[in-house]
């Protein structure tokens, strides 16, 4: 079964690719962009693992159906899916639908790629793909603050990329083979492992969003039209947590700064971010810091994990959860964003709605029934394998974090909650189905685990003690939502405090301009000063700039008839004397 | 034995061709256009031809040779070898590529047949190049090249082109010089300028390393100057000048080329690598070559003319080349050796598809480029898949080349020269992208001029052709490195003969 389902997710996506090379057939993308996420999900969920080696594509490639891959695979495949149903109907109309079915294709092929690559240089090309074709998608709509934070996207995406060529370019000089497996065995069993691993981090960590290199995510995320949106901040996110998986040594040795590292990152991740997000007045960007604050809280799960290789397994139970819950619930939270933006007037339709946007939004804090109650027991449970003080740390601060998120989600709902208008409007059907069916993703989720056994945990399972850790901070927030919302609307010196979306990147920038203005001037200063007065004297008008002085110097160096032969004696003399 | 196909003078018969057919080439009138035509494809396919003749005989262990005795000592030799056939087959695919390139960019130019015949013998010259048994055969078939080139350079007859042309022979014609000294020097001192695998000085007794060192250095300045490399690439950036078809084969695989050609079979087949490291010469030319890499890119960001912007981007992918070469050990060896092919086909589809913009809609500027995409999808893809090889993302052939030089970097314990290649990588993202950018994500300033209303497609095909297949084997070489056929393969092969 596995070969029909790789090979039909073959041909569909061959068969995409043609559909864009033939002009004509172009107006049927959108029913392409639908029909090409199925055959994956299904292999997905059909799979009874296995590889497949195809050592004539690039450096030796391996794709296949783990554990890792079925997860990621599986939720990856569904959101797309969910979001090219959703963009068919929320698309109509744009005007440039097409150049986005285009991005949207390719983004979506180089996410589901990833999930199932075993080796680096597959990983990375699919990784790159997504990525970059990620690019069109959030510059979309063309507005400055959208090319804005495709700038600053962009600028990270190639940072993030030379970082992993260069990390992966030495572990592969340790462990001598690309496949993951080995690449793995090769990292732990290296002396520079401790350094190895903390710039993988680095490198994936760019796209998960941790702290400090989290900037660009509430700008990017939100810039993209919205069922781009769910999946950036649903699916793509993950692809950071699925490399630093897939490559660090996750049960195999026990690092000592690395998994420090990430969960101190991951605690001021948390919290930091979802005090940056509670100030944010557009509801994407509010959704864009909650997925900074959760990558924050996986980060802190994948941090014990590499602490205690004993607890690999609980641990790594606890990550897929944690991402399934997410990518669904998150996903659902985006698309919803449209849909109450389309939701005008009264009637049981727009009840429908608020409930849905209700569940979802209680769904991330943890609501009992759902998948996120699970999601944050089976968190509980890993840290507290996690050596002392961590441990202890972790579990007192595990709480708030929840108390966090439900503020966030209560700021979501005051934002998105739909007027009551005289005018009757609603969302089409093709916008409304997916998102209730992921809306109600996490409870289904939920209950398939806990009927029919797929995970057999007690994670999942209700009793007292585990209601009530759920439902005090959900109401603890929205008591504090109140009175916050109260205080803002009575202060006016409240009222105004705001943090820009992205909050680090405005100062950053800021320090960078000054910097280059003060760098600028203190070598105009050194150099160019002297050459200006003289270049007056001769009656000549010289601007300073490094670009006229490069350009000065290529000039001359480049210069005219004689330096050829010139420079020639020059070289062979400077050669000689290097060399003697 | 079949005459036709195990012919010793195969190699010489892939010489004569483009050699004789470029003289008939001049003396065609400027309207017999069908004819001029057809003797240009059938040059270009018969080269092809007879390339694949020896392909196969390389693949049977059959190597072809043909010598000729000048005078006592010298000869004029020519050899099928497997570094040999890498280029030759190269420079006679994208010969063929450019032939059809050229026939429609030229269509409304004059002197014609001045410029086939010309064209004819500059490839003559590369396969010469490519062939070449021996230091001297290299240095009479390279000085051919000058020759040749010159009239390609200088021919729009402007003052722009002429001055150009200028530059070209007062930086050429000094480091002719300079390596035919170094060749006579090396035949009196070693009695030989044969090429031989693992290096013919290598291999001779009682040389005197200072004597060596100082024959190296004229070599590599030598050939230098045709490679680009600071401070002798003066004539590059301004050679651009010339006509599309002429600055894509100049770049890819003619001129600049055969430079970094000839510093690999320096460094591999004249001095054997293992003897140039013990010479400590190659670490003095990875930093020249570093230089470079990182010097080109930074005047490439500065550029507002496309055209420029792409030679001082050569002038940087070509050191790659050079870098390969110097850095000792057999990974950084294929990688160099295979960027050789990879760096051509990413370039020479850079400057079809800026020539192409440049003959349909006038756009010379990088600021012109906004919103190109949408009227010329097709050139603008390749323009963009070849961009991004150029960067070396993944899968194109320009990823392969950059993963083989940090590894082999890395075992050589010189891992200094990823800072290179990451700098490098980054910079070419910041003078590619925002033409890519500017192209599909931006609006014209001014309406395009219509189409022509004969043409369905969005320019003549012969201009748009060519850069889409060499953007599909931009990606092809990279896709599919691991496979029997690949350029990485036959790379490999190389490497393992010169580490035997």
């Amino acid at each position: 079964m596995d070969d029909v389902w790789l090979l039909s997710t073959l041909i569909t996506t061959a068969l995409a690719v043609c559909l864009w090379l033939a002009g004509p057939l172009r107006k049927f993308a959108p029913w392409m962009n639908i029909l090409v996420p199925i055959p994956p999900l299904i292999w997905a969920l059909t799979s009874s693992g296995g590889m497949v080696d195809v050592p004539w594509l690039l450096m030796g490639v391996r794709l296949g159906i783990d554990t890792l891959s079925r997860v990621f695979l599986g939720v990856t495949g569904a959101l797309w899916l969910a979001a090219a149903v959703y963009a068919r109907s929320y698309m109509q109309n744009d005007g440039n639908e097409l150049r986005f079915n285009l991005f949207f294709f390719l983004t979506m092929v180089g996410n589901i790629g990833l999930t199932v690559a075993h080796d680096v240089a597959s990983f990375l090309f699919f990784y790159t793909l997504m990525s970059v074709a990620a690019y069109g998608l959030i510059v979309h709509d063309g507005r400055r603050k959208s090319l804005e934070a495709g700038r600053v996207y962009i600028a990270l995406t190639i940072l993030g990329e030379m970082i992993l060529f260069v990390v992966v370019t030495f572990a592969f000089y340790d462990a001598q083979s690309l496949l993951f497996e080995e690449l793995q065995q090769g990292i732990a069993g290296s002396p520079n492992r401790e350094v190895i691993s903390l710039a993988i981090l680095c490198g994936f960590g760019i796209k998960l969003g941790i702290m400090p290199l989290h900037f660009w995510l509430p700008l990017a995320h939100p810039a993209a039209p919205t069922p781009a949106s769910a999946v950036l901040s649903g699916a793509m996110i993950k692809t950071g947590l699925l490399g630093i998986l897939r490559i660090l040594p996750f049960g195999i040795v026990t690092l000592e700064t690395v998994p420090a590292v990430m969960i101190s990152a991951g605690i001021a991740t948390a919290f930091l971010a979802a005090a940056f997000g509670v100030m944010q007045s557009n509801a994407k960007t509010v959704l864009a810091y909650s997925s900074i604050s959760q990558m924050g809280l996986i980060a802190i799960g994948a941090g014990v994990g590499l602490f205690v290789p004993s607890a690999w397994k609980i641990v790594s139970a606890m990550l897929m959860l944690f991402v399934v819950h997410h990518a669904v619930a998150k996903a659902a939270l985006f698309l919803g964003v449209g849909v109450a933006g389309a939701t005008k007037g009264g009637g049981w339709k727009r009840f429908g709605v608020i409930a849905g946007l209700v569940w979802s939004a209680l769904t991330l804090s943890g609501m009992p029934l759902t998948t996120g109650l699970a999601a944050k027991t089976a968190l509980k449970y890993s840290v507290a394998e996690s050596p002392d003080p961590w441990a202890t740390v972790v579990a007192v601060l595990l709480p708030f974090s929840s108390l966090a998120t439900t503020l966030l989600m209560f700021r979501y709902l005051w934002l998105v909650w739909p007027p009551l208008d005289k005018e009757h409007h609603y969302p089409k059907p093709g916008m409304v189905i997916p998102w209730a069916l992921l809306a109600g993703g996490t409870t289904a989720n939920w209950i398939l685990c806990v009927w029919l056994g797929v995970v057999k945990t007690s994670w999942l399972s209700l009793n007292a003690s585990t209601i009530t850790g759920a439902l005090w901070p959900i109401l603890v927030a929205g008591l504090l939502f109140t009175i916050a919302n109260y205080l803002v609307g009575k202060s006016r010196t409240l009222s105004f405090i705001r943090i820009p979306a992205g909050d680090v990147v405005i100062p950053m920038l800021a320090t960078v301009s000054v910097l280059q203005t003060a760098l600028r001037d203190a070598i105009a200063a050194v150099t160019f000063e002297r050459l200006d007065a003289l270049a007056k004297r001769l009656g000549v008008q010289s601007k300073r700039t490094t670009e006229n002085v490069i350009s000065g110097f290529g000039r001359f160096i480049e210069g005219d008839s004689v330096a050829g032969p010139l420079i020639c004696l020059l070289a062979i003399s400077i050669f000689l004397i290097v060399i003697n | 034995m079949n005459v036709l196909w195990d012919n010793q003078f195969l190699p010489l018969i892939a010489v004569a061709t483009s050699l004789f057919g470029g003289g008939v080439l001049f003396f065609f009138r400027e309207e017999q256009e069908t004819a001029r035509r057809a003797l240009n494809l059938l040059l270009a396919v018969s080269k092809l031809g007879l390339i694949v003749l020896m392909l196969r005989g390389a693949h049977l262990g059959v190597t072809y040779e043909f010598r000729y005795e000048l005078v006592e000592g010298f000869e004029l030799a020519l050899r099928s070898d497997p570094f040999a056939l890498l280029f030759a087959s190269l420079s006679a695919v994208l010969w063929f590529l450019t032939t059809i390139y050229a026939i429609g960019y030229l269509k409304s130019s004059t002197n014609r047949s001045r410029f086939f015949g010309f064209f004819s013998w500059c490839v003559c010259a590369t396969t010469g190049i490519a062939l070449a048994a021996n230091l001297l055969t290299f240095l009479v078939f390279y000085e051919m090249l000058t020759l040749a080139t010159y009239p390609l350079i200088v021919h729009r007859g402007t003052e722009d082109s002429v001055r150009a042309g200028r530059a070209y022979l007062l930086y050429t014609i000094p480091a002719g010089a300079l390596l035919l000294v170094a060749i006579a020097w090396l035949q009196l001192y070693v009695g030989t300028v044969e090429f031989r695998t693992g290096g013919f000085i290598a291999a001779a007794n009682n040389v005197d390393d200072t004597n060596m060192r100082v024959i190296f250095a004229m070599l590599i300045i030598g050939f230098g100057v045709k490679a680009g490399l600071v401070p002798l690439h003066g004539w590059l950036p301004r050679a651009m000048v010339a006509p599309a078809p002429v600055s894509a084969l100049l770049h890819a695989v003619a001129v600049v080329k055969a430079g970094a050609f000839g510093v690999t079979r320096t460094v591999y087949d004249v001095f054997g690598i293992t003897y140039a490291n013990e010479l400590g010469v190659l670490i003095p030319l990875s930093i020249v070559a570093s230089v470079t890499i990182l010097y080109g890119s930074v005047r490439a960001v500065f550029q507002t003319d496309i055209k420029k912007r792409l030679a001082f981007s050569t002038v940087s992918q070509v050191s790659y080349i050079v870098l390969g070469a110097t850095i000792f050990g057999p990974i950084a060896t294929t990688g160099g050796i295979v960027h050789i092919v990879h760096q051509a086909v990413m370039k020479i589809t850079l400057f079809f598809a800026a020539g192409s913009l440049a003959e349909t809609l006038h756009i010379h500027k990088i600021s012109d480029m906004k919103g190109v995409g949408r009227r010329m999808p097709w050139t603008m893809t390749a323009f963009t898949v070849a961009a991004a090889g150029m960067i070396g993302m993944p899968p194109t052939a320009g990823f392969i080349t950059k993963w083989y030089l940090a590894q082999g970097a890395l075992s050589a314990g010189q891992s200094w020269v990823l800072g290179v290649l990451v700098g490098s990588a980054i910079l070419n993202a910041i003078y590619f992208l925002p033409m890519v950018y500017a192209a599909w994500f931006q609006s014209p300033s001014t309406p395009w001029a219509a189409r022509e209303p004969s043409s369905r497609f969005e320019g003549l095909p012969s201009l748009v052709l060519p850069s889409m297949v060499t953007a599909a084997l931009t990606l092809i070489f990279g896709l599919f490195a691991g496979s029997a056929l690949s350029p990485l393969n036959w790379a490999e092969f190389i490497m393992e003969l010169e580490y035997r």
